[in-house]
């Protein structure tokens, strides 16, 4: 799920942004929806609120919605929310989860017909793949 | 039995009249060809072993079903494996497929470690990183850039204005 990866480029984001890093505002959970929304009541509990949450997941990004409207907050005008995946929960959640889209299909056909290359000794010209990436806005962010 | 090998594999080294011949012995015999001695003769299974963390998973089955199709494509067949991200479970998949002679191996999970690239490597057979992070860069992969997808979401957090920006991580040592 490449979890340090994706907190490096959170810490990295806001280094850009002048921003300081405050480890109260990161929650750790396990990748599932009940483990999130364990992580949202630790960061509402703790300090300063957070007013936007990025979370690593989809699956978490649903925990952490329904875990702020359970504590009565809105989505998105109390806090914006942002995921990870763009999977088909992100479309079957209210508000809809604006979303970074990893494009799951084509990361497993490109890595399969890689691999066929070298299977059949084809030529491979890059071994080291990297698809594009981008955000998809939908309500759960203003 | 040589020239009904060459018919069964598509050897265009017969004639005619024999290939006929031999199909339709083929066909009255309900003859399938034997995958096992076909792999022993050809030292190919066309089979390629795939090891994600959960295949129940919305995430996961949508890139094996890539995975899937374009293996069809090409003609090979595929061993699907969960591992639940345990890396015990993961070398002894990585053992287990071996064994099986797959012709190749495309690994998901959350960390490849010294550990696994010595199971991986002692394989013989290409091995390829599908959505996972390696370090040392030394298997050929297939991903996003995670670092800069994370990064352009928490800048767009931040130009509309945002300064206590939360996050809901996975595991730190999921590489």
């Amino acid at each position: 799920m490449n979890g340090y990866q994706k907190f490096k480029g959170y810490k990295d984001a806001l280094a850009s942004g002048g921003q300081t890093f405050d480890e109260s505002l990161i929650a750790i959970a396990d990748y599932t929806y009940d483990s999130a929304m364990e992580a949202v009541s630790q960061l509402l509990d703790e300090g300063d609120k957070p007013t936007a949450i990025f979370s690593a997941t989809d699956e978490m990004a649903l925990g952490v919605i329904h875990g702020l409207q359970d504590r009565g907050l809105s989505v998105p005008d109390d806090v914006e929310v942002v995921g990870f995946d763009n999977t088909r929960l992100a479309t079957m959640v209210r508000p809809t989860l604006t979303t970074v889209v990893q494009p799951m299909y084509d990361i497993g056909a490109v890595s399969m017909r890689l691999l066929t290359k070298f299977m059949n000794k084809e030529d491979v010209a890059e071994e080291i793949v990297v698809l594009p990436h981008s955000l998809e806005y939908r309500n759960s962010t203003k | 039995m040589a020239t009904v090998s060459r018919v069964v594999n598509g050897n265009p080294n017969v004639k005619p009249a024999t290939r006929k011949k031999v199909l339709d012995a083929i066909e009255k015999l309900e003859y399938r060809p034997n995958a096992v001695a076909r792999g022993l003769a050809s030292k190919r299974t066309t089979t390629v072993g795939v090891i994600i963390p959960d295949i129940s998973s919305i995430f996961f089955s949508e890139l094996a079903r890539g995975i899937e199709d374009i293996a069809t494509m090409y003609k090979y067949n595929i061993i699907l494996c969960n591992s639940d991200n345990n890396k015990e479970k993961e070398i002894h998949l990585v053992n287990t497929l071996l064994e099986k002679q797959v012709d190749g191996i495309l690994f998901m999970g959350g960390e490849v470690t010294p550990e696994h690239a010595e199971h991986l490597n002692r394989s013989h057979v290409p091995v390829v990183l599908a959505a996972t992070y390696h370090e040392d860069g030394d298997f050929p992969s297939v991903n996003i850039d995670y670092k800069q997808a994370a990064h352009d979401a928490i800048s767009m957090l931040i130009e509309k204005g945002h300064t206590r920006i939360g996050m809901v991580s996975g595991s730190l040592e999921d590489l």
